[in-house]
């Protein structure tokens, strides 16, 4: 090898640049010529990619107790097949024995669908019962219940006919598909975009208190204890109340409440408002985190709970979540605009970064991305001194851990829809308190 | 360098992530295993699975809505071209000496490894878990992955290195 083949720092750099998915049009156009004229710049995309294998492959081993045994391989030595498809099937079984059965294991099931995106933290139970926290989009999935157990929470999937449910906040799903295809939402919110099914065997999808018979459509499910709300984007929907059996057929954009103690009819979906203003007063409805009434020397504010979530990795990441679901019990719902902020008072007992975020959705209820910005440590944090923080929404940037899903999602909530907004610091409890959030145009 | 990590690796490279290679060379040496075709050598069974290999990773990246894949299909024949010529080190002998070199190399460069090849984090997160800047993550990842390199060529049995 010549001394010109050799790379410098910069053509290193850029050769990771393209491998992480971030250079522009023109430093990838360098590096594919790069790549394409140097033979070291060749090798060295060899030796990364086989090192990432390896190093997955000796993390995933250790992640599994792995006992050491030796990985087999495929030798070459022989120029027969036969040694060939035999090391194959021994690199399965290996696979198999580090951990990474699924997919192997389910193709002897019923696999029914497949994971097309997600984001925080999420479990799904196999029909085995097995509890995986690390399933990952590509996935593919046999019967079984996820669950999203953050507010910030995502994941979608698509069922064999390219039907896709998305699943967010917290919530839990089981889902099947024997012949037709089931969905039993226990609590949280569902988006489903239905394809065409047949007349005898539309989607059923099963609340407390209700059952929603789909053809094909768009449509949103809310499922609570004692209530379930279906919005209809497009097409119709047939829903039947539980406690008397009473039917009856929701038009596109229109919802219905299902509730013993309500009348089920249809209602125009509600217009979107662009202000709204936490009531904590009012009590926890649509919160998540310690909710404390107002006393006679404090308003009444909701505080941080810890969630822990092991990470595929084994680490364990500690997050102190508070957050709101502005459209709970069937509120307008919010959309932001370019010029929109979160104006948000609160007090820490230990001033710590803030992370603040959004969760936003299209009007159909599809998912549209998580937003978030992180306000550091300043002297606006005192101890237990309640402080005011105005956030423009323009300022927030896509979640970095959805950077691989980034083309395919807005690049800024303006123009979307709030599912969630959410605070939260990280590895040690600031004893964050939330008094009041508002979301406004200025 | 031999097929299964040679398969698995340039699934990572359409796919820039490493489980999800995995999986795809499983399907991949399933469908080899059960396709109705003779394959009258090695060489012939190889080409067969990278190519399906290629269809199955670009299925994936639409089906995930995942942009498209970097290298174009030039570059990745020419990157294959150089794998046909590169050692005939078994992957378990590598994998043994890669974790002999991953041990002795240090705790930074053992956990921004892990968290770009095993987390599949981006260079971005990495960056951000970290609490360092993005040049500073390519910079140290660039120099683990030459340090690596240079260490496996070390303790590569002689006439194997590349």
């Amino acid at each position: 090898m010549t001394a010109s083949h050799v790379l410098t720092d910069d053509q290193l750099v850029l050769l990771l640049k393209l491998l992480d998915g971030n250079c522009t049009a023109a430093q990838r156009h360098s590096a594919l010529e790069l790549i394409q004229a140097n033979p070291h710049a060749k090798e060295i995309l060899i030796s990364i990619s086989e090192q990432s294998i390896l190093i997955a492959d000796i993390h995933r081993m250790a992640a599994d107790n792995y006992s050491g045994a030796p990985i087999s391989e495929l030798t070459s030595s022989s120029a027969k097949v036969l040694p060939l498809l035999l090391a194959i099937a021994a690199g399965l079984l290996i696979a198999a024995s580090i951990g990474w059965w699924l997919n192997a294991f389910a193709d002897r099931r019923a696999l029914i669908a497949q994971v097309t995106g997600m984001n925080g933290a999420v479990l799904w139970t196999g029909d085995s019962g097995q509890i995986l926290n690390s399933i990952r989009v590509g996935q593919k999935l046999t019967g079984g219940t996820l669950e999203s157990l953050t507010p910030d929470a995502w994941i979608e999937i698509a069922f064999n006919d390219g039907s896709q449910v998305s699943i967010s906040g917290n919530s839990r799903v089981t889902f099947s598909d024997l012949g037709h295809k089931q969905l039993h939402v226990h609590n949280g919110a569902i988006s489903a975009d239905v394809r065409k099914q047949a007349a005898d065997h539309p989607m059923l999808v099963h609340t407390n208190t209700a059952t929603f018979e789909v053809l094909g459509t768009q449509l949103l499910v809310q499922s609570e204890i004692a209530s379930s709300t279906l919005s209809v984007i497009e097409g119709a929907v047939k829903a039947t109340r539980i406690s008397d059996n009473q039917s009856i057929n929701v038009p596109a954009q229109h919802r219905v409440i299902a509730a013993y103690d309500q009348q089920l009819i249809p209602q125009k979906l509600p217009d979107a408002i662009n202000n709204w203003r936490s009531a904590l007063n009012s009590g926890s409805q649509g919160c998540y985190g310690k909710w404390k009434p107002a006393s006679s020397d404090q308003h009444a504010s909701l505080g941080t709970i810890p969630f822990n979530f092991k990470l595929p990795s084994g680490q364990v990441l500690n997050l102190f979540v508070a957050a709101f679901e502005p459209s709970f019990d069937n509120r307008p719902p919010i959309k932001v605009l370019s010029d929109s902020a979160i104006t948000v008072r609160a007090q820490m007992s230990s001033p710590q970064y803030l992370w603040c975020g959004v969760t936003m959705q299209h009007s159909n209820g599809e998912f549209a991305g998580k937003f978030q910005l992180m306000h550091p440590t300043t002297q606006e944090f005192k101890n237990n001194v309640p402080f005011e923080l105005k956030l423009k929404l323009n300022d927030f940037q896509l979640d970095p851990s959805l950077e691989s899903l980034k083309r395919g999602l807005p690049p800024t909530p303006a123009d979307l829809y709030v599912e969630s907004i959410w605070f939260h610091t990280l590895e040690q409890n600031a004893g964050l308190e939330l008094f009041e959030v508002r979301v406004s145009v200025d | 360098m031999q097929s299964r990590t040679r398969l698995s690796a340039t699934a990572w490279l359409m796919t820039r992530d490493t489980h999800i290679a995995e999986d795809i060379f499983q399907n991949v040496a399933i469908k080899a295993m059960t396709v109705n075709s003779k394959f009258e050598n090695k060489a012939v069974l190889v080409s067969w699975c990278l190519v399906t290999l290629r269809h199955e990773c670009l299925d994936w990246l639409k089906k995930s809505k995942r942009e498209l894949p970097l290298l174009d299909n030039q570059t990745l024949e020419l990157i294959d071209a150089q794998w046909e010529l590169s050692s005939s080190v078994t992957t378990g002998s590598k994998l043994d000496i890669l974790r002999d070199c991953m041990s002795s190399a240090g705790a930074e460069v053992q956990t921004i490894m892990r968290m770009r090849y095993f987390e599949n984090l981006s260079c971005t997160e990495v960056a951000s878990r970290l609490g360092t800047n993005l040049t500073t993550v390519y910079k140290r990842l660039s120099r683990a992955h030459m340090g690596l390199k240079a260490c496996v060529e070390r303790k590569l049995p002689i006439g194997a290195s590349e």
